[in-house]
């Protein structure tokens, strides 16, 4: 299995919170992680770590390295608007821009130099919308606001945004949580898909979800990270108490 | 439902369906060596049966980590739940089929009637058979009409392993009073004949699992 994310000894406070505590992990590629815990226990914290978005907070301090195809993204040289090109996100509500559905997957692609208007654009868009399983249901309507799509869609519509500047890691905070079981299977179904071209970390609250889709499963508590191993590992055979304690719903 | 349990439940039926064809294919060889009268069948028939219990741990390990993993409901429940109880069924099938094919074998004896012995121990073995094939059968199966007309078959040949033991066990009573010298043998047989007809209970109880699977309804033990 190859490490896409190795996470060492990586520390964050916020101000004289002690939010992660020494975190060591590593994250294979072309697989699902979900991290998993109760509200508090550091595990959206873990993730905006990973695209350096804890750097837009004034009072987040990190210590430690996450190294990303042999780069650590907390060095000095590295700009966090490269980090964040290369490791996009995907919100727990859809936030579409209040363009059109073309505008907001072309936007960052010629922001970033990656494509010019016109035809090239356009393929991208449609090549974008595809992968996120988007295109039979806009294709017609591409000059729409993305805000008139459902709230399914529009989640669809954020992941096809985020693929459009192809990044390697996709993080994914509870991004089902303000869906549908309906759209919330269809976005299931497409990181089933995407984990085949990125490696994929979702933090969620709905353990069958975890359970349904991730590989490997991180179990997060009070900052620590007390179990991490595969899904199945922990959903049937847990070796931590604490963990299954948890999946039980014994606490949190 | 994802697709990686549509895969995993197609995965698990598929393997309950291989392992049911264990205990047909012994069935219908142990049959077979006595209608050839080559004794060297029954042990091809217990070969059939070598690997069942190995087979039963794998599925329910994989059925295990469907509901751990996909928590299914409805139809995809009943389904997980009725294949863990088949596994266990038709190991036991297995395990009495081993026990038929090892009393009747060695139950040969020159004395013993075997004329009146087979013309109700293959009738009943053949009931025995088409009931657990049928009930194997119905695993591959989706059309609701279908499903049931097959249950009712399995109810049926069922029923006739239980006439025609009731039928043998008063035959084979009565030769026996007249021998007592080959009460073994006669005994022997009974308790093998007595393995067949328990062949169809699972076959029954196997159908009444499947038929709970696809058309729902309370589950209970046959």
């Amino acid at each position: 299995m190859k490490t896409k994310i190795n996470v060492e000894d990586l520390n964050l406070w916020y101000g004289s919170k002690h939010a992660l505590q020494n975190i060591n992990i590593k994250l294979n590629k072309n697989k699902i992680t979900a991290l998993i815990g109760p509200s508090g226990c550091g595990k959206s914290t873990f993730l905006r770590c990973i695209n350096r978005m804890n750097d837009l907070i004034t009072a987040a301090k990190v210590e430690g390295k996450i190294v990303i195809d042999g780069k650590n993204i907390y060095d000095k040289d590295v700009d966090e608007v490269s980090v964040r090109k290369r490791v996009g996100m995907v919100f727990q509500q859809p936030n579409p821009f209040p363009k059109s559905i073309y505008e907001n997957i072309a936007y960052a692609p010629i922001k970033h130099g990656l494509v010019n208007k016109g035809k090239a654009c356009d393929k991208l868009v449609e090549k974008s919308l595809i992968s996120a399983g988007l295109w039979d249901e806009v294709k017609d309507i591409l000059h729409n606001p993305g805000t008139s799509l459902s709230g399914g869609q529009q989640q669809r519509l954020c992941i096809a945004r985020t693929i459009a500047v192809e990044p390697d890691v996709i993080l994914m905070d509870e991004p089902t949580s303000a869906l549908d079981p309906i759209s919330t299977e269809k976005i299931e179904a497409l990181m089933l898909e995407l984990k085949k071209k990125y490696t994929i970390v979702i933090v969620t609250h709905n353990m069958q979800q975890a359970a349904r889709v991730a590989d490997y499963t991180a179990f997060f508590h009070m900052g620590d990270l007390i179990e991490y191993d595969e899904t199945e590992t922990i959903f049937v055979n847990p070796k931590e108490k604490k963990t299954e304690d948890y999946i039980t719903g014994r606490f949190g | 439902m994802l697709k990686t349990f549509e895969r995993m439940s197609e995965t698990i039926k598929d393997e309950v369906y291989i392992m049911g064809q264990k205990v047909v294919v012994a069935n219908e060889l142990s049959l077979e060596a006595i209608t050839s009268k080559n004794v060297k069948l029954f042990s091809k028939a217990k070969n059939e049966l070598n690997n069942i219990s190995h087979m039963s741990n794998k599925i329910d390990n994989l059925i295990l980590r469907a509901l751990a993993l996909h928590q299914p409901e409805a139809k995809d429940l009943r389904q997980m739940v009725s294949y863990l109880k088949i596994t266990n069924e038709i190991v036991r099938a297995g395990t009495n089929t081993k026990s038929f094919i090892k009393n009747f074998s060695k139950s040969f004896h020159k004395e013993v009637d075997f004329d009146t012995i087979f013309e109700f121990s293959i009738p009943l073995q053949k009931s025995s058979i088409e009931a657990i094939k049928t009930s194997i059968e119905l695993v591959k199966m989706y059309d609701t009409q279908e499903i049931e007309f097959s249950f009712q078959k399995v109810l049926v040949e069922e029923n006739k392993t239980d006439d025609l033991y009731a039928m043998i066990e008063k035959a084979l009573l009565k030769k026996l009073s007249s021998k007592v010298e080959l009460s073994k043998y006669y005994l022997d047989i009974l308790s093998s004949l007595r393995r067949l007809e328990k062949v169809a209970d699972r076959a029954a109880s196997i159908a009444n699992l499947l038929v709970f699977a696809h058309l729902g309804g309370e589950l209970h033990q046959a």
